[in-house]
Protein backbone atom coordinates (compact mmCIF):
# COMPACT_ATOMS: atom_id res chain seq x y z
CA UNK A 1 0.00 0.00 0.00
CA UNK A 2 1.29 3.62 -1.14
CA UNK A 3 1.97 6.15 1.54
CA UNK A 4 -0.38 8.75 -0.37
CA UNK A 5 -2.91 6.20 -0.60
CA UNK A 6 -2.97 6.28 3.21
CA UNK A 7 -3.01 9.75 3.71
CA UNK A 8 -5.53 10.17 1.59
CA UNK A 9 -7.74 7.92 2.52
CA UNK A 10 -7.21 9.29 6.50
CA UNK A 11 -7.89 12.65 5.20
CA UNK A 12 -11.54 11.56 3.32
CA UNK A 13 -12.65 9.69 6.27
CA UNK A 14 -11.30 12.72 8.53
CA UNK A 15 -12.90 14.88 6.28
CA UNK A 16 -16.40 12.23 6.30
CA UNK A 17 -17.19 12.53 9.93
CA UNK A 18 -14.91 16.06 10.47
CA UNK A 19 -16.91 16.57 13.81
CA UNK A 20 -16.90 12.96 15.47
CA UNK A 21 -12.98 12.97 14.85
CA UNK A 22 -12.23 16.47 15.90
CA UNK A 23 -14.48 15.60 19.33
CA UNK A 24 -12.22 12.20 19.72
CA UNK A 25 -8.43 14.41 18.99
CA UNK A 26 -10.03 17.36 21.73
CA UNK A 27 -11.50 14.34 24.21
CA UNK A 28 -8.41 12.71 23.99
CA UNK A 29 -6.29 15.89 24.61
CA UNK A 30 -8.39 16.54 27.50
CA UNK A 31 -8.14 13.39 28.97
CA UNK A 32 -3.91 13.20 28.30
CA UNK A 33 -3.88 16.80 30.54
CA UNK A 34 -5.32 15.28 33.13
CA UNK A 35 -3.27 12.31 32.99
CA UNK A 36 -0.10 14.23 32.56
CA UNK A 37 -0.57 17.07 34.97
CA UNK A 38 -1.32 14.76 37.72
CA UNK A 39 2.12 13.02 36.47
CA UNK A 40 4.02 15.68 36.65
CA UNK A 41 2.41 16.71 39.90
CA UNK A 42 3.60 13.09 41.03
CA UNK A 43 7.05 14.35 39.49
CA UNK A 44 7.95 17.06 41.39
CA UNK A 45 6.59 15.72 44.79
CA UNK A 46 8.75 12.85 44.55
CA UNK A 47 11.49 15.23 43.53
CA UNK A 48 10.58 17.17 46.54
CA UNK A 49 10.40 14.44 48.74
CA UNK A 50 13.33 13.54 47.63
CA UNK A 51 15.20 17.23 48.32
CA UNK A 52 13.87 17.70 51.55
CA UNK A 53 14.74 14.21 52.98
CA UNK A 54 18.51 14.98 51.52
CA UNK A 55 18.32 18.52 53.74
CA UNK A 56 16.81 16.75 56.32
CA UNK A 57 18.85 16.28 59.73
CA UNK A 58 18.48 15.51 63.61
CA UNK A 59 19.48 18.21 65.94
CA UNK A 60 20.59 16.47 69.22
CA UNK A 61 20.52 18.96 72.29
CA UNK A 62 22.61 18.17 75.01
CA UNK A 63 21.99 18.68 78.43
CA UNK A 64 22.73 21.57 80.22
CA UNK A 65 25.52 19.41 82.79
CA UNK A 66 27.27 17.75 80.01
CA UNK A 67 30.99 18.54 80.89
CA UNK A 68 33.45 19.78 77.98
CA UNK A 69 35.35 16.16 78.71
CA UNK A 70 32.16 14.30 77.86
CA UNK A 71 31.49 16.01 74.78
CA UNK A 72 34.09 13.98 72.48
CA UNK A 73 33.20 10.56 73.54
CA UNK A 74 29.30 11.33 72.90
CA UNK A 75 30.34 12.69 69.58
CA UNK A 76 32.18 9.35 68.99
CA UNK A 77 29.22 7.62 70.20
CA UNK A 78 26.68 9.32 68.44
CA UNK A 79 29.25 8.31 64.98
CA UNK A 80 28.58 4.74 65.69
CA UNK A 81 24.77 4.95 65.68
CA UNK A 82 23.23 3.15 62.70
CA UNK A 83 22.08 5.71 59.86
CA UNK A 84 24.53 8.50 60.79
CA UNK A 85 26.54 10.08 58.26
CA UNK A 86 27.97 12.72 59.97
CA UNK A 87 28.07 14.51 63.25
CA UNK A 88 28.59 18.20 63.80
CA UNK A 89 29.09 19.87 67.19
CA UNK A 90 27.55 23.20 67.65
CA UNK A 91 28.36 25.00 70.90
CA UNK A 92 26.26 27.15 73.01
CA UNK A 93 28.39 30.01 72.00
CA UNK A 94 27.78 29.25 68.08
CA UNK A 95 24.00 28.31 68.85
CA UNK A 96 23.75 32.24 70.33
CA UNK A 97 25.75 33.52 67.32
CA UNK A 98 23.80 31.63 64.92
CA UNK A 99 20.80 32.78 66.78
CA UNK A 100 21.98 36.62 67.10
CA UNK A 101 22.86 36.11 63.36
CA UNK A 102 19.15 35.49 62.45
CA UNK A 103 17.36 37.45 65.02
CA UNK A 104 19.40 40.01 66.14
CA UNK A 105 21.00 41.12 69.57
CA UNK A 106 18.34 42.71 71.33
CA UNK A 107 16.53 39.64 72.92
CA UNK A 108 20.32 38.28 74.20
CA UNK A 109 20.64 42.05 75.85
CA UNK A 110 17.97 41.41 77.75
CA UNK A 111 18.98 38.18 79.19
CA UNK A 112 21.48 37.64 81.71
CA UNK A 113 22.93 34.03 80.64
CA UNK A 114 22.76 32.42 77.02
CA UNK A 115 19.76 30.07 77.32
CA UNK A 116 20.73 27.95 74.03
CA UNK A 117 22.42 24.50 74.66
CA UNK A 118 25.07 23.19 72.68
CA UNK A 119 23.69 20.09 70.09
CA UNK A 120 24.65 18.05 67.19
CA UNK A 121 23.65 18.43 63.99
CA UNK A 122 23.53 14.96 63.08
CA UNK A 123 23.29 14.16 58.91
CA UNK A 124 22.03 10.95 57.90
CA UNK A 125 23.10 8.26 55.62
CA UNK A 126 21.05 8.42 52.18
CA UNK A 127 19.30 4.89 52.81
CA UNK A 128 17.59 6.17 56.01
CA UNK A 129 16.09 9.33 54.28
CA UNK A 130 12.47 7.97 55.02
CA UNK A 131 10.04 8.59 57.57
CA UNK A 132 10.79 5.69 59.43
CA UNK A 133 14.71 5.66 58.76
CA UNK A 134 14.93 8.90 60.17
CA UNK A 135 12.44 8.60 63.36
CA UNK A 136 14.50 5.24 64.14
CA UNK A 137 18.11 7.20 64.14
CA UNK A 138 16.77 9.89 65.97
CA UNK A 139 15.08 7.72 68.49
CA UNK A 140 18.58 6.02 68.43
CA UNK A 141 20.30 9.27 69.05
CA UNK A 142 17.61 10.57 72.08
CA UNK A 143 18.93 7.08 73.91
CA UNK A 144 21.94 8.52 74.17
CA UNK A 145 23.25 9.75 77.75
CA UNK A 146 24.09 13.63 77.86
CA UNK A 147 21.25 14.01 75.14
CA UNK A 148 18.15 15.93 76.23
CA UNK A 149 16.11 15.71 73.36
CA UNK A 150 16.73 14.52 69.67
CA UNK A 151 14.79 17.22 67.49
CA UNK A 152 13.97 16.09 63.39
CA UNK A 153 10.71 17.18 61.14
CA UNK A 154 9.95 14.01 59.51
CA UNK A 155 6.50 14.62 60.09
CA UNK A 156 6.84 17.10 57.17
CA UNK A 157 9.13 14.30 55.11
CA UNK A 158 5.77 11.71 56.38
CA UNK A 159 3.02 14.65 54.93
CA UNK A 160 4.61 15.15 51.87
CA UNK A 161 5.06 11.32 51.24
CA UNK A 162 1.38 11.01 51.55
CA UNK A 163 1.15 13.73 48.87
CA UNK A 164 2.80 12.12 46.75
CA UNK A 165 0.70 8.26 47.72
CA UNK A 166 -2.18 9.90 46.91
CA UNK A 167 -0.86 11.70 43.46
CA UNK A 168 0.57 8.30 42.50
CA UNK A 169 -3.03 6.55 43.49
CA UNK A 170 -4.40 8.67 41.53
CA UNK A 171 -2.44 8.65 38.49
CA UNK A 172 -3.10 4.70 38.34
CA UNK A 173 -7.08 5.42 38.33
CA UNK A 174 -6.52 8.28 36.08
CA UNK A 175 -4.56 5.98 33.91
CA UNK A 176 -7.22 3.61 33.80
CA UNK A 177 -9.98 6.11 33.15
CA UNK A 178 -8.25 7.95 30.32
CA UNK A 179 -7.14 4.54 28.55
CA UNK A 180 -10.67 3.61 28.77
CA UNK A 181 -12.45 6.98 27.76
CA UNK A 182 -9.85 6.89 24.67
CA UNK A 183 -10.55 3.35 23.59
CA UNK A 184 -14.28 3.98 23.56
CA UNK A 185 -13.51 7.65 21.55
CA UNK A 186 -11.37 6.04 18.95
CA UNK A 187 -13.36 3.04 18.78
CA UNK A 188 -16.62 4.90 18.55
CA UNK A 189 -15.34 7.59 15.99
CA UNK A 190 -14.59 4.32 13.74
CA UNK A 191 -17.53 2.54 14.50
CA UNK A 192 -19.43 5.74 12.38
CA UNK A 193 -16.53 5.94 9.72
CA UNK A 194 -17.13 2.19 9.17
CA UNK A 195 -21.25 2.78 9.50
CA UNK A 196 -20.91 5.68 7.23
CA UNK A 197 -18.81 3.65 4.63
CA UNK A 198 -20.35 0.25 4.71
CA UNK A 199 -21.65 -0.08 0.81
CA UNK A 200 -18.06 1.45 -0.28
CA UNK A 201 -16.35 -1.42 2.18
CA UNK A 202 -18.44 -3.91 0.33
CA UNK A 203 -17.34 -2.62 -2.58
CA UNK A 204 -13.38 -2.52 -1.97
CA UNK A 205 -14.14 -5.93 -0.38
CA UNK A 206 -15.70 -7.51 -4.26
CA UNK A 207 -12.78 -5.89 -6.21
CA UNK A 208 -10.31 -7.92 -4.26
CA UNK A 209 -8.93 -5.28 -1.32
CA UNK A 210 -7.86 -7.60 1.48
CA UNK A 211 -8.95 -7.26 4.77
CA UNK A 212 -6.10 -5.12 6.35
CA UNK A 213 -6.00 -2.84 2.97
CA UNK A 214 -9.28 -1.68 4.48
CA UNK A 215 -8.07 -1.91 7.92
CA UNK A 216 -5.06 0.28 7.49
CA UNK A 217 -6.01 3.44 7.14
CA UNK A 218 -8.84 3.51 9.99
CA UNK A 219 -5.99 2.24 12.26
CA UNK A 220 -3.46 4.42 11.09
CA UNK A 221 -6.06 7.53 11.69
CA UNK A 222 -7.41 6.00 15.32
CA UNK A 223 -3.00 6.71 15.77
CA UNK A 224 -3.51 9.95 14.15
CA UNK A 225 -6.27 11.31 16.46
CA UNK A 226 -4.11 9.72 19.66
CA UNK A 227 -0.59 11.58 18.53
CA UNK A 228 -3.19 14.79 17.46
CA UNK A 229 -4.50 14.27 20.90
CA UNK A 230 -1.05 13.69 22.67
CA UNK A 231 0.99 16.71 20.95
CA UNK A 232 -1.86 19.38 21.97
CA UNK A 233 -2.25 18.08 25.41
CA UNK A 234 1.58 18.40 25.81
CA UNK A 235 0.91 22.11 24.81
CA UNK A 236 -1.83 23.04 27.35
CA UNK A 237 0.45 21.30 29.96
CA UNK A 238 3.33 23.57 28.88
CA UNK A 239 1.07 26.33 28.92
CA UNK A 240 0.04 25.33 32.53
CA UNK A 241 3.78 24.75 33.80
CA UNK A 242 4.54 28.13 32.63
CA UNK A 243 1.82 29.84 34.85
CA UNK A 244 2.07 27.65 37.49
CA UNK A 245 6.16 28.18 36.96
CA UNK A 246 5.75 31.83 37.45
CA UNK A 247 3.80 31.68 40.63
CA UNK A 248 6.35 29.21 42.55
CA UNK A 249 9.24 31.45 42.76
CA UNK A 250 12.49 29.27 43.70
CA UNK A 251 11.04 26.13 42.88
CA UNK A 252 12.18 24.80 39.93
CA UNK A 253 9.47 22.64 38.20
CA UNK A 254 10.50 19.57 36.34
CA UNK A 255 8.81 16.29 34.51
CA UNK A 256 8.52 18.74 30.97
CA UNK A 257 11.28 16.68 29.62
CA UNK A 258 8.71 13.44 29.70
CA UNK A 259 6.51 14.93 27.36
CA UNK A 260 7.26 12.54 24.77
CA UNK A 261 5.76 10.12 26.55
CA UNK A 262 2.27 11.81 26.77
CA UNK A 263 2.28 11.45 22.70
CA UNK A 264 3.44 8.32 22.46
CA UNK A 265 0.32 7.23 25.17
CA UNK A 266 -1.59 9.39 22.57
CA UNK A 267 -0.86 7.25 19.73
CA UNK A 268 -0.90 3.75 21.45
CA UNK A 269 -4.05 4.48 23.01
CA UNK A 270 -5.22 5.58 18.99
CA UNK A 271 -4.01 2.42 17.60
CA UNK A 272 -5.27 -0.06 20.46
CA UNK A 273 -8.73 2.26 19.83
CA UNK A 274 -8.65 1.92 16.16
CA UNK A 275 -7.90 -2.37 16.88
CA UNK A 276 -10.91 -2.59 19.32
CA UNK A 277 -13.04 0.02 16.75
CA UNK A 278 -12.23 -2.45 13.74
CA UNK A 279 -12.32 -5.83 15.17
CA UNK A 280 -15.95 -5.12 16.82
CA UNK A 281 -17.48 -3.23 13.64
CA UNK A 282 -15.38 -4.37 10.42
CA UNK B 1 -15.45 -32.90 -15.13
CA UNK B 2 -11.14 -33.16 -15.42
CA UNK B 3 -11.99 -31.90 -18.84
CA UNK B 4 -13.83 -29.08 -17.93
CA UNK B 5 -11.53 -27.94 -14.92
CA UNK B 6 -8.50 -27.91 -17.87
CA UNK B 7 -10.72 -26.08 -20.27
CA UNK B 8 -13.00 -23.77 -18.26
CA UNK B 9 -11.76 -20.89 -16.85
CA UNK B 10 -14.23 -20.44 -13.87
CA UNK B 11 -17.36 -22.94 -13.52
CA UNK B 12 -20.31 -23.55 -11.21
CA UNK B 13 -21.30 -27.82 -10.35
CA UNK B 14 -24.32 -29.13 -9.32
CA UNK B 15 -24.45 -25.21 -7.40
CA UNK B 16 -27.43 -25.13 -4.94
CA UNK B 17 -27.69 -21.20 -3.46
CA UNK B 18 -31.23 -20.44 -0.80
CA UNK B 19 -31.93 -17.40 0.35
CA UNK B 20 -33.84 -16.86 3.60
CA UNK B 21 -37.03 -16.52 1.27
CA UNK B 22 -36.63 -19.93 -0.16
CA UNK B 23 -35.21 -18.15 -3.70
CA UNK B 24 -31.87 -18.65 -5.13
CA UNK B 25 -30.39 -21.47 -7.79
CA UNK B 26 -30.79 -25.17 -7.65
CA UNK B 27 -28.66 -27.50 -9.54
CA UNK B 28 -27.05 -24.81 -11.21
CA UNK B 29 -24.09 -25.87 -14.12
CA UNK B 30 -22.40 -23.72 -15.94
CA UNK B 31 -19.04 -23.12 -17.37
CA UNK B 32 -17.19 -20.14 -19.15
CA UNK B 33 -13.91 -21.02 -21.05
CA UNK B 34 -11.45 -18.61 -21.61
CA UNK B 35 -12.39 -15.98 -23.97
CA UNK B 36 -16.04 -17.14 -24.39
CA UNK B 37 -18.86 -14.39 -24.43
CA UNK B 38 -21.67 -15.80 -22.55
CA UNK B 39 -24.98 -14.44 -22.23
CA UNK B 40 -27.36 -15.46 -19.17
CA UNK B 41 -30.63 -14.35 -19.78
CA UNK B 42 -33.68 -15.07 -17.71
CA UNK B 43 -36.52 -12.81 -16.16
CA UNK B 44 -36.38 -10.61 -13.28
CA UNK B 45 -36.00 -12.98 -10.15
CA UNK B 46 -35.00 -15.87 -11.93
CA UNK B 47 -31.22 -15.99 -10.12
CA UNK B 48 -28.84 -14.13 -12.44
CA UNK B 49 -27.57 -11.92 -10.02
CA UNK B 50 -27.29 -15.02 -8.24
CA UNK B 51 -25.05 -16.94 -10.22
CA UNK B 52 -22.99 -13.61 -10.95
CA UNK B 53 -22.34 -13.29 -6.83
CA UNK B 54 -21.60 -17.06 -6.35
CA UNK B 55 -18.97 -16.86 -9.19
CA UNK B 56 -17.39 -13.41 -7.46
CA UNK B 57 -17.49 -15.59 -4.08
CA UNK B 58 -19.69 -13.30 -2.52
CA UNK B 59 -22.46 -16.07 -1.56
CA UNK B 60 -21.16 -19.61 -0.55
CA UNK B 61 -23.27 -22.63 -2.06
CA UNK B 62 -24.68 -24.48 0.28
CA UNK B 63 -24.39 -27.86 -1.99
CA UNK B 64 -21.85 -28.28 -5.20
CA UNK B 65 -19.10 -25.94 -5.62
CA UNK B 66 -17.56 -23.11 -7.49
CA UNK B 67 -14.18 -22.75 -9.67
CA UNK B 68 -13.13 -19.45 -10.40
CA UNK B 69 -9.18 -19.72 -11.72
CA UNK B 70 -7.44 -21.36 -8.81
CA UNK B 71 -9.69 -21.47 -6.58
CA UNK B 72 -12.10 -24.22 -5.71
CA UNK B 73 -14.72 -23.40 -2.90
CA UNK B 74 -14.35 -26.74 -1.39
CA UNK B 75 -10.72 -26.69 -1.41
CA UNK B 76 -9.84 -22.95 -1.13
CA UNK B 77 -9.26 -20.93 2.20
CA UNK B 78 -11.37 -17.55 2.45
CA UNK B 79 -8.33 -15.43 2.36
CA UNK B 80 -7.32 -16.74 -0.65
CA UNK B 81 -10.68 -15.13 -2.39
CA UNK B 82 -9.45 -11.51 -2.38
CA UNK B 83 -6.92 -12.51 -4.65
CA UNK B 84 -9.09 -14.34 -7.15
CA UNK B 85 -11.08 -11.39 -7.11
CA UNK B 86 -8.13 -9.59 -8.38
CA UNK B 87 -8.80 -11.41 -11.61
CA UNK B 88 -12.00 -10.86 -11.99
CA UNK B 89 -13.85 -7.66 -13.26
CA UNK B 90 -17.38 -6.38 -12.11
CA UNK B 91 -20.03 -4.49 -13.37
CA UNK B 92 -22.72 -4.20 -10.74
CA UNK B 93 -26.36 -3.26 -11.76
CA UNK B 94 -26.21 -0.26 -9.37
CA UNK B 95 -23.04 0.98 -10.41
CA UNK B 96 -21.77 0.75 -6.97
CA UNK B 97 -19.19 3.95 -8.10
CA UNK B 98 -17.30 5.59 -5.31
CA UNK B 99 -19.20 9.16 -4.33
CA UNK B 100 -16.53 10.76 -2.55
CA UNK B 101 -14.03 10.14 -5.42
CA UNK B 102 -13.67 11.25 -8.97
CA UNK B 103 -13.72 9.16 -12.36
CA UNK B 104 -10.43 8.85 -12.16
CA UNK B 105 -10.13 7.85 -8.47
CA UNK B 106 -12.72 5.45 -8.50
CA UNK B 107 -10.47 3.27 -11.42
CA UNK B 108 -7.49 4.16 -9.33
CA UNK B 109 -8.80 2.30 -6.51
CA UNK B 110 -8.91 -0.81 -8.29
CA UNK B 111 -4.77 -0.39 -9.15
CA UNK B 112 -4.39 0.72 -5.50
CA UNK B 113 -5.31 -2.41 -4.16
CA UNK B 114 -3.35 -4.60 -6.53
CA UNK B 115 0.13 -2.29 -5.45
CA UNK B 116 0.76 -0.79 -8.78
CA UNK B 117 2.85 2.42 -8.73
CA UNK B 118 1.38 5.94 -9.27
CA UNK B 119 2.82 6.13 -12.80
CA UNK B 120 1.41 2.49 -13.73
CA UNK B 121 -1.97 3.88 -12.32
CA UNK B 122 -2.19 6.99 -14.15
CA UNK B 123 -1.27 5.51 -17.51
CA UNK B 124 -3.67 2.27 -17.29
CA UNK B 125 -6.48 4.67 -15.56
CA UNK B 126 -6.29 7.21 -18.78
CA UNK B 127 -5.84 4.24 -21.78
CA UNK B 128 -8.83 2.68 -19.94
CA UNK B 129 -11.16 5.84 -19.77
CA UNK B 130 -9.93 6.71 -23.53
CA UNK B 131 -11.41 3.37 -24.09
CA UNK B 132 -14.55 3.67 -22.74
CA UNK B 133 -14.84 7.37 -24.17
CA UNK B 134 -14.89 9.03 -20.88
CA UNK B 135 -11.16 10.89 -20.70
CA UNK B 136 -12.84 14.03 -20.60
CA UNK B 137 -15.09 13.20 -17.34
CA UNK B 138 -11.92 11.74 -15.55
CA UNK B 139 -12.07 14.74 -13.00
CA UNK B 140 -16.31 14.41 -12.38
CA UNK B 141 -17.75 12.74 -9.68
CA UNK B 142 -20.21 9.75 -10.76
CA UNK B 143 -23.22 12.19 -9.40
CA UNK B 144 -22.59 14.49 -11.86
CA UNK B 145 -22.81 12.08 -14.29
CA UNK B 146 -25.75 10.43 -16.49
CA UNK B 147 -26.73 7.00 -16.19
CA UNK B 148 -24.85 6.00 -19.51
CA UNK B 149 -22.05 7.09 -18.13
CA UNK B 150 -21.81 5.83 -14.94
CA UNK B 151 -22.41 2.44 -16.43
CA UNK B 152 -19.17 2.99 -18.72
CA UNK B 153 -17.49 4.50 -15.86
CA UNK B 154 -18.32 0.91 -13.83
CA UNK B 155 -17.30 -0.67 -17.19
CA UNK B 156 -13.70 0.74 -17.28
CA UNK B 157 -13.16 0.08 -13.36
CA UNK B 158 -14.35 -3.30 -14.12
CA UNK B 159 -11.87 -3.71 -16.53
CA UNK B 160 -8.84 -1.47 -15.45
CA UNK B 161 -7.13 -4.55 -13.95
CA UNK B 162 -6.69 -6.41 -17.43
CA UNK B 163 -9.17 -9.20 -15.33
CA UNK B 164 -9.62 -12.71 -17.10
CA UNK B 165 -13.33 -12.92 -16.05
CA UNK B 166 -15.43 -10.25 -16.53
CA UNK B 167 -18.90 -10.30 -14.67
CA UNK B 168 -21.60 -7.91 -15.98
CA UNK B 169 -24.76 -7.74 -14.16
CA UNK B 170 -27.48 -5.94 -16.79
CA UNK B 171 -25.08 -3.36 -17.87
CA UNK B 172 -27.53 -2.28 -19.96
CA UNK B 173 -30.37 -2.80 -18.34
CA UNK B 174 -31.00 1.13 -18.21
CA UNK B 175 -29.88 2.63 -21.14
CA UNK B 176 -31.26 4.04 -24.05
CA UNK B 177 -30.81 1.19 -27.24
CA UNK B 178 -28.25 3.77 -28.79
CA UNK B 179 -26.20 3.61 -25.41
CA UNK B 180 -26.96 0.44 -24.84
CA UNK B 181 -25.09 -0.72 -28.19
CA UNK B 182 -22.33 1.25 -27.56
CA UNK B 183 -22.04 -0.42 -23.65
CA UNK B 184 -22.24 -4.24 -26.21
CA UNK B 185 -19.78 -3.30 -28.55
CA UNK B 186 -17.46 -2.36 -25.59
CA UNK B 187 -17.79 -5.86 -23.99
CA UNK B 188 -16.96 -7.38 -26.74
CA UNK B 189 -14.16 -5.34 -27.46
CA UNK B 190 -13.24 -5.92 -24.31
CA UNK B 191 -13.81 -9.84 -25.32
CA UNK B 192 -11.90 -9.60 -27.98
CA UNK B 193 -8.71 -8.87 -26.11
CA UNK B 194 -8.86 -12.65 -24.30
CA UNK B 195 -10.96 -12.03 -21.62
CA UNK B 196 -13.79 -13.98 -20.75
CA UNK B 197 -17.58 -12.59 -20.22
CA UNK B 198 -20.33 -13.38 -18.47
CA UNK B 199 -23.55 -11.14 -18.86
CA UNK B 200 -26.60 -11.05 -17.20
CA UNK B 201 -29.44 -9.57 -18.96
CA UNK B 202 -33.57 -10.09 -19.15
CA UNK B 203 -33.78 -8.82 -22.70
CA UNK B 204 -33.41 -11.69 -25.18
CA UNK B 205 -34.28 -9.76 -28.15
CA UNK B 206 -30.93 -7.55 -27.91
CA UNK B 207 -28.85 -10.50 -26.88
CA UNK B 208 -29.92 -11.80 -30.62
CA UNK B 209 -28.01 -9.22 -32.22
CA UNK B 210 -24.67 -10.09 -30.53
CA UNK B 211 -22.61 -12.96 -31.12
CA UNK B 212 -21.66 -15.33 -28.08
CA UNK B 213 -23.48 -18.64 -26.01
CA UNK B 214 -26.59 -18.01 -24.69
CA UNK B 215 -27.73 -20.06 -21.20
CA UNK B 216 -31.22 -19.41 -20.05
CA UNK B 217 -32.11 -19.30 -16.11
CA UNK B 218 -35.56 -19.68 -14.81
CA UNK B 219 -36.57 -20.06 -11.56
CA UNK B 220 -32.79 -20.84 -10.14
CA UNK B 221 -32.67 -23.28 -13.36
CA UNK B 222 -30.03 -23.15 -15.66
CA UNK B 223 -30.63 -24.54 -19.51
CA UNK B 224 -29.03 -24.15 -22.70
Amino acid sequence: MRLSYLVKTCAMHFKRAWLSSLFSVFTIMFLLVLLGFFGLLWINLQQLVHSLSSQVQIHAYLSDGLLESQIEPLRSRLQQVAGVARVTFISKADAAAAFQHEFGKELFSLMDENPLPASFVVDVQESYRTETGIRGVAERIQAEPGVEEAVSHYKTLRLLNRYADAASRINLFLFLFVAAGSLLLVANNIRLVIGSQKERIDTMRLVGATASFIRAPLIVEGVVQGLLGGVLALLVLHWIYSMIGGLLSGFQLQGMEKGGLLIAAGGVLGLLGGCIGIKRYL
Amino acid sequence: MKDELNTSYAELHKVRVTYANGDGVEQATLSIAPGEFVFLVGPSGAGKTTVLKTLYLELRPSEGHVRVGSYHSLFSKTRDIPYVRRSIGIVFQDFRLFTDRDVFDNLAFVLEVLGKSRKEIKRRVLRVLADVGLSHLARKRPQELSGGEQQRVALARAIVNEPRLLLADEPTGNLDPETADYMMRLLQRINERGASVLMATHNYEMVKRYQGRVVFIRNGQISG
